[in-house]
């Protein structure tokens, strides 16, 4: 069974019964811990380690927007990244050591994700080669300060969220497929010849292993943000650049060596997603999904196995998505500042917070 | 003095061309004190007079069991029901402190978790749950209203009625949750009297203060209030009990099913967002915005409330039937316009930061 953390920490409040609980068993408990890019009233930046119980847990200001954060595997630090097209990022230890401030070069910027090795030793970031109109990954040595110590190909344009799969190796880059140029901020410059891909390489070698597009009528469904679920399937969510009467389906599926399928929502729902995904989440299990949609205000749940609609709940503003201990269950942000949990069935219950939640947020295991 | 010339220089332009018609910002803090007192003070002091008076009547229920007592508790229990609905919407301030929401209103109860303690407390005689000092320490799912519920219209609440011994130990359970109740609703009201710490932030933030560092910050909860109210009620509270068809209807998931209650409790989180609306100042900046507006959001949220009001099936029989589905679905139709049209407009008109995420792709 699984036991309502809500209810267990509850049951807690008092300190006497909370004494009475043996740390193990509390521990077991405890509240999940979560990080995630936010900015306060006062337009200031952070990045912050936090749980829904005692709030932040650590928060470092950032010189300007975030985006996502990657967790170190081991646990030792969690790692914030630059919006686009920004150049920091910053590794935040766990303890009370001072964060590791580090920079893209001076040619490329940061689309604001990244991906650790299983080892914990190199990190992954998509970045922007703008000059010459391409998507590479950058690699840092997580041991030696986040130095780079080399770039492989992100095969195609506009890479954006990434992943790994299972075997540690097997490398998943979501290509947006638009072009951006730092001179020009953040304007779109190629809507109308843009072909987005699912590219899968392989880390150590660099190689390219499989690269999917979609089909013809959808080059402007930007693939955007993405997800490993259970079986390595890879979850996708995209937004779409074409004509606001289309609403094209947003969430797609892949696994290695067959075709993608993207998955309409019942009409009523692709209309209320204003053909923009925000984020995509695995849960704990991996056999359920979250999709935010912040334009529409509405989270989307999705049934990998079947590869199925499950229904929807609002949340204004709505985008950071991460699992929590349970499965069906995930954290919830909001540009409004709601902390939330919601569960597959729709269900939801927030609180109120001070931040306005930036796109994406990390369950911290 | 160049600095004097240039400033009658300045004036006189202005004085030839006239001043642009520059729209002055919303006044934050008036809107704040208006929500405060027209809506916020006088909603938590009216559920706290609905809670004494169900402590008391569930205090003379166990002291002298009938059905008229048990009639006359469940009465002031629907009463207090229906004035919390309209300051359920408020997720700040005092009641957000020591856990008091959740312990007010466990709710969703997904997983029937909530229920499951109210019931093995009973079965098991728990002592410590009959007494308001101890109870305050346990669960929040044992001490607020959906436990009250349980314990008054729940299996076996009619046994209430008779004077027999076994039921003494429900009737004490309630009577200390009716009474752990009310201290949380005076302790709020007392959160919220003038000269409060709290209520001090609230009407005067200050840029070192922890939770609002300008009356614009104060607006923009409210703002939220208003906002997630709507969309609670919308999604929530009637979206996900009816869910797509009869078949996949979860009439148990909407709140107070047991003692009817659901849909005053739908009504009584509208009349809370209008009240804010009206009342709180936000009326008049959509007003300010555009002239007329206001008045078809309020249309529209009246329309919503009565409609909801006239519903006299239980939520299990209204999930079930057609007609009243193809109704409700309309009236989520109509509380979602309501809720885009006023929040763009306050948004504009009182200068929020909104849709940090949504505007600004990525």
């Amino acid at each position: 069974m699984q036991l309502d953390r809500r209810v267990f920490l509850a049951s807690l409040a008092g300190t006497a019964a909370a004494l009475a609980v043996p740390k193990s068993v509390a521990a077991a408990f405890k509240a999940e811990r979560f990080a995630a890019a936010r900015m306060d009233d006062r337009g200031i930046y952070s990045a912050a380690l936090f749980d829904l119980e005692r709030g932040d847990l650590r928060a470092v200001e950032l010189p300007a927007r975030g985006h996502d954060v990657a967790l170190r595997p081991g646990g030792s630090e969690w790692v914030a990244f630059a919006r686009r097209p920004g150049r920091f990022g910053v590794a935040v230890p766990m303890n009370k050591r001072p964060p590791i401030w580090f920079e893209s070069k001076p040619d490329r910027h940061f689309f604001g994700h990244g991906v650790f090795s299983p080892d914990g030793r190199l990190l992954y970031t998509t970045e922007n080669d703008y000059d010459h109109g391409r998507g590479v990954i950058g690699v840092r040595d997580a041991t030696g300060g986040y130095k780079q110590i080399g770039e492989l190909d992100g095969y195609g344009v506009g890479p954006h969220d990434l992943a790994l799969l299972s075997d540690g190796r097997t490398l998943v880059i979501a290509n947006g497929g638009i072009l951006t140029h730092p001179d020009s901020y953040r304007d779109e410059l190629n809507l109308n010849t843009m072909q987005p891909s699912l590219v899968y390489a392989d880390l150590e070698t660099g190689d390219l292993l499989e690269e999917h597009k979609l089909a013809r009528d959808l080059h402007q469904l930007s693939i955007r943000h993405l997800a490993v679920a259970q079986n390595d399937t890879v979850v996708f969510g995209c937004q779409y650049h074409g004509a606001d009467e289309d609403t094209p389906p947003l969430i797609g599926f892949h696994r290695r060596g067959e075709q993608p399928v993207v998955v309409q929502t019942p009409s009523t729902t692709q209309t209320a997603l204003h053909n923009y995904i925000g984020s995509v989440t695995a849960d704990a299990a991996g056999g359920i999904v979250a999709a935010s949609a912040p334009r529409g205000g509405l989270i989307t749940y999705w049934d990998v196995a079947a590869r199925r609609f499950l229904g929807t709940c609002e949340l204004g503003d709505g985008c950071g998505l991460a699992p929590t201990h349970h499965s069906a269950s995930f954290l919830l942000t909001s540009g409004e500042g709601w902390l939330a949990t919601g569960e597959a069935d729709g269900t939801l219950s927030r609180q109120s917070s001070r931040y306005h939640w930036d796109n994406h947020a990390i369950l911290v295991r | 003095m160049p600095v004097l010339r240039s400033v009658w220089l300045v004036l006189a332009l202005v004085l030839i061309w006239g001043v642009p018609p520059a729209r002055a910002e919303a006044d934050h803090g008036a809107i704040a004190e208006a929500a405060l007192t027209n809506v916020i003070r006088p909603g938590y002091a009216a559920f706290a007079d609905a809670t004494t008076a169900l402590d008391g009547r569930v205090q003379a229920l166990c002291d002298e069991p009938s059905a008229q007592a048990l009639d006359a508790a469940k009465k002031t229990f629907a009463e207090a029901v229906k004035r919390w609905s309209r300051v359920e919407i408020f997720r700040f301030g005092p009641v957000n402190r020591k856990r008091r929401y959740d312990r007010l209103f466990y709710w969703p109860d997904r997983k029937g978790i909530g229920l499951r303690q109210v019931q093995r407390a009973l079965a098991d005689k728990d002592e410590s749950v009959i007494l308001a000092d101890t109870l305050a320490d346990k669960s929040v799912a044992l001490q607020g209203l959906p436990a009250l519920e349980y314990l008054l219209y729940g299996d076996g609440a009619d046994a209430l009625s008779h004077a027999e011994p076994e039921i003494g130990f429900r009737c004490s359970f309630a009577a200390s949750v009716a009474t752990n109740i009310d201290r949380i609703a005076h302790a709020v009201t007392e959160g919220w009297r003038e000269g409060a710490d709290f209520t001090k932030t609230f009407l005067s933030p200050g840029p070192d203060d922890p939770l609002y560092h300008a009356p614009k910050d104060v607006t923009l909860e409210l703002f939220k209030a208003f906002t997630s109210g709507i969309e609670l009620v919308r999604d929530q509270k009637l979206g996900k009990p009816l869910g797509t068809s009869p078949e996949t209807a979860r009439p148990k998931l909407a709140a107070f099913w047991r003692s009817g209650l659901t849909f005053p409790n739908m009504v009584g989180n509208l009349e809370g967002a209008r009240a804010l609306f009206a009342k709180g100042g936000f009326a008049e900046v959509v007003a300010e915005e555009s002239p007329g507006v206001e008045n078809s959001i309020l249309f529209d949220l009246d329309r919503v409330i009565k409609v909801l009001s006239a519903v006299d099936q239980p939520i299990a029989e209204v999930v079930e039937d057609q007609a009243q589905r193809n109704k409700l679905e309309a009236l989520r139709v109509a509380l979602k316009s309501a809720r885009e049209t006023a929040s763009s407009m306050i948004a504009r008109g009182a200068g929020l930061s909104f849709g940090f995420n949504a505007l600004d792709g990525d």
